[in-house]
């Protein structure tokens, strides 16, 4: 569903988020700092070239241009952050959600008896004090149908 | 998370102890010239059946270097791991593969072969799916698929080996005049391809690079990917001249291939995966020639140098906060020194620079291959090898330690962290002493070699125009600018798409598409939903018949007066 546009994007982001790519692939190809750095300043500089342009179709067609020239000069080894998404570390450590104890079937329940007996009271607890808050919205629903 | 602080110590003082038995039994059975057979019965009354072991000299060299890796990559696991909440689940996987390699390694028989070698299959899977993301777990089912493949033909060898009447393998060994079938040497080579990732069963090696560091430098560098290896110089005696040539043409693409695809690598622990891939080529390769005894050398050297270097990898990835890609590395030897100094150790080693533990088996390898005059061809290719060897470990070095600082962060506290550094520096001493040691056990008889000179320094010319080459151009820095075959080649010449998705997609859709048209469609309609209606009609008439109706017995009644009506007529 990733072609789908789920946000409106102004120009000024538009061109931001270009622009940060074109930083993103000059990087991966760069053997070097200095070499980067060089890339990156022809970069800006092709930037800062169109800045005053204010024809929008030529705005409109400068953009899809270059975006199309990124997608077809991508590097076969993008570069990653080890913990972002696709990086080498990304997504090691599994935090499984709170709920997942309630799925526990009874024998395995059984053998922490004294924590889910808490744990159920600490519940009951819990929908006290939301139903104190915010009222029970499973009773008012039945009344009103 | 462990229960004992010196878990992972006593552990690796055991694996060790282990070793040194293993090693001196070797020593002993190797000046002796003998073997020792263990037989334990096992079954009752009607079920008799014994697992029998083997010790001869090769196994046992080979299960001392197993354990020595292991012992080590134990106590480095102590602090790598340390912060990982599942480190008892990792030690107790880490020493199941130890358990199986020992039952692989010491068996002479093919079904225990099979225990080892689907235990080795099971065991990595669950290594390589150790973290929970879903590039582990895709990774992990390359791993588990390819190797199946390899299993199977295992399986299938089984079936046709009780034609001969015994499993063992030893006893066919010591019998020259067995006959097998031309299927048995094909599907213990493509079993063995399958363990030792050669080309087209290459991509699940690098994939499995997912796996934590340790278990990189133990299980896929260094011991599981070599039974493959050890595997076909079990079974020697079976490999014709057909299953050598086919094994010839395969490793040398092989050894092609990685050293390729290396320099295109940008991922730390890929590229020296794909290291380890190009040494397999050159067992291999070595297999093809009939050279199984360098072979065998060779894999003790490289296991070495291999786990070495996969800790030095470790190290420097602990230290720049779990990065791998070598883009934000560079100018390390400065925080690493001691790191720096042992991971040059080991790709000198590897490339076969004279006087390390590489060169002493790589050197043996490349001469016997030239002294038996195989063609240019083979000779050729085995010399750009050599050379892509060298290339790709320059590459590594310059941009790792030597280049300027890529943009990355590290620490270099790992070096004061004894259990990190001690393991390496253990390492590197066997790197540095295990080729003139291992060559004095295994070639007790000095072996005679007669070259012209300009073949007999083949080898170390290549390798020396090599290193200066990579030097004289920073460490091919500048590689991706070679377009077409930089694509091709980052994307290892589409071997991961063709193990993966090229055939598994196509094979799904189709099942997918057959499921939904017959299944789930006509057969579906026709034959369950068509007979359950067609039943159902039938019952109703029966059941219409079943009726104690009057008009129905009247009507019958009338039908059989004009029956005898009929008749009497």
């Amino acid at each position: 569903m990733a072609y789908l546009q789920t946000e409106i994007l102004g120009h000024t982001q538009k061109v931001c988020r270009l622009y940060k790519s074109a930083l993103k692939h000059v990087f991966e190809y760069a053997p070097n700092r200095a070499a980067y750095r060089y890339a990156a300043v022809c970069v800006r500089q092709k930037f800062e070239e169109n800045r005053h342009l204010t024809d929008a179709l030529k705005v409109q067609t400068l953009i899809e241009d270059t975006k199309e020239e990124l997608f077809q000069k991508q590097h076969s080894h993008p570069f990653r952050y080890a913990t972002s998404p696709g990086g080498s570390a990304y997504g090691r450590e599994l935090k499984s959600p709170d709920w997942v104890l309630d799925l526990w079937s009874p024998d395995e329940k059984a053998q922490y008896p004294e924590y889910f007996a808490r744990r159920e009271e600490m519940k009951k607890e819990y929908t006290v004090y939301w139903e104190k808050k915010f009222g029970n919205k499973a009773e008012e629903l039945h009344h009103h149908h | 998370m462990t229960v004992d602080k010196y878990l992972y110590q006593k552990i690796s003082f055991f694996l060790v102890n282990l070793m040194f038995i293993a090693g001196f039994t070797g020593v002993f059975l190797s000046s002796e010239g003998t073997s020792i057979f263990f037989e334990w019965f096992l079954g009752g009354s009607s079920v008799n059946f014994s697992m029998i072991f083997l010790l001869d000299s090769m196994s046992c060299f080979f299960l001392a270097v197993v354990l020595c890796i292991s012992g080590n990559v134990v106590w480095y696991s102590k602090s790598y791991m340390a912060l990982d909440p599942n480190a008892n689940r990792f030690i107790l996987l880490v020493l199941g593969f130890v358990a199986s390699m020992a039952i692989l390694i010491l068996s002479p028989n093919i079904l225990s072969i099979l225990l080892g070698w689907d235990g080795l299959g099971l065991i990595s899977y669950g290594l390589v799916i150790y973290y929970p993301s879903k590039k582990s777990s895709s990774a992990g089912m390359i791993t588990v698929l390819s190797n199946r493949v390899g299993d199977v033909c295992i399986l299938l060898s089984i079936a046709w080996f009780v034609s001969v009447g015994d499993f063992n393998f030893s006893i066919w060994a010591f019998y020259n005049n067995v006959e097998f079938s031309n299927w048995v040497p094909l599907l213990v080579l493509l079993a063995a391809m399958t363990k030792s990732a050669q080309i087209p069963f290459s991509a699940w090696l690098p994939a499995a690079m997912a796996a934590p560091t340790p278990v990189s430098a133990l299980v896929h560098s260094s011991t599981l990917v070599t039974a493959g290896v050890y595997l076909l110089i079990r079974f020697s005696f079976i490999l014709g001249e057909t299953c050598s040539a086919l094994l010839l043409f395969i490793s040398i693409m092989t050894m092609f291939m990685s050293g390729v695809v290396a320099i295109f690598e940008y991922d730390l622990k890929k590229i020296i995966a794909l290291s380890t891939l190009s040494q397999l080529g050159m067992m291999m390769f070595s297999i093809s020639l009939g050279l199984y005894e360098l072979a065998f050398f060779h894999l003790l050297t490289h296991a070495l140098f291999k786990a070495l270097l996969f800790l030095c990898a470790g190290i420097l990835i602990h230290g720049a906060g779990n990065t791998q890609d070598i883009r934000s590395f560079g100018g390390l030897s400065l925080n690493f020194p001691l790191v720096t100094v042992c991971m040059n150790l080991a790709n000198l080693s590897l490339c076969g620079v004279p006087f390390l533990a590489g060169f002493y088996s790589k050197d043996l390898i490349v001469e016997l291959a030239c002294q038996y005059s195989w063609g240019i061809f083979v000779l050729l290719m085995m010399f750009i090898c050599l050379s892509l060897t060298v290339l790709y470990s320059v590459r590594l070095t310059y941009l790792s330690f030597v280049g300027p600082y890529g943009g990355g962060t590290s620490i270099s506290v790992c070096e004061s962290d004894y259990s990190l550094v001690g393991p390496v520096v253990i390492l590197s001493f066997t790197s540095l002493v295990s080729g003139p040691i291992l060559s004095w056990l295994n070639f007790p008889a000095p072996v005679l070699i007669f070259l012209p000179v300009f073949l007999k320094w083949g080898a170390l010319f290549f390798v020396g125009v090599s290193l200066l080459v990579m030097l004289s151009l920073q460490g091919l820095t500048y590689s991706y600018k070679w377009g077409a075959v930089s694509k091709f080649s980052g994307l290892m010449w589409f071997l991961p798409w063709l193990t993966g998705q090229g055939f598994s997609m196509k094979t799904l859709k189709n099942a997918d598409h057959l499921l939904k048209i017959y299944d789930q469609g006509w057969l579906e309609f026709y034959s369950s939903k068509g007979l359950e209606v067609v039943g159902g009609k039938v019952n109703t008439l029966n059941l219409k018949f079943q009726h104690s109706s009057l008009k129905l017995h009247f009507l019958i009644f009338l039908l059989w007066l004009f029956l005898c009506f009929i008749y009497i007529l």
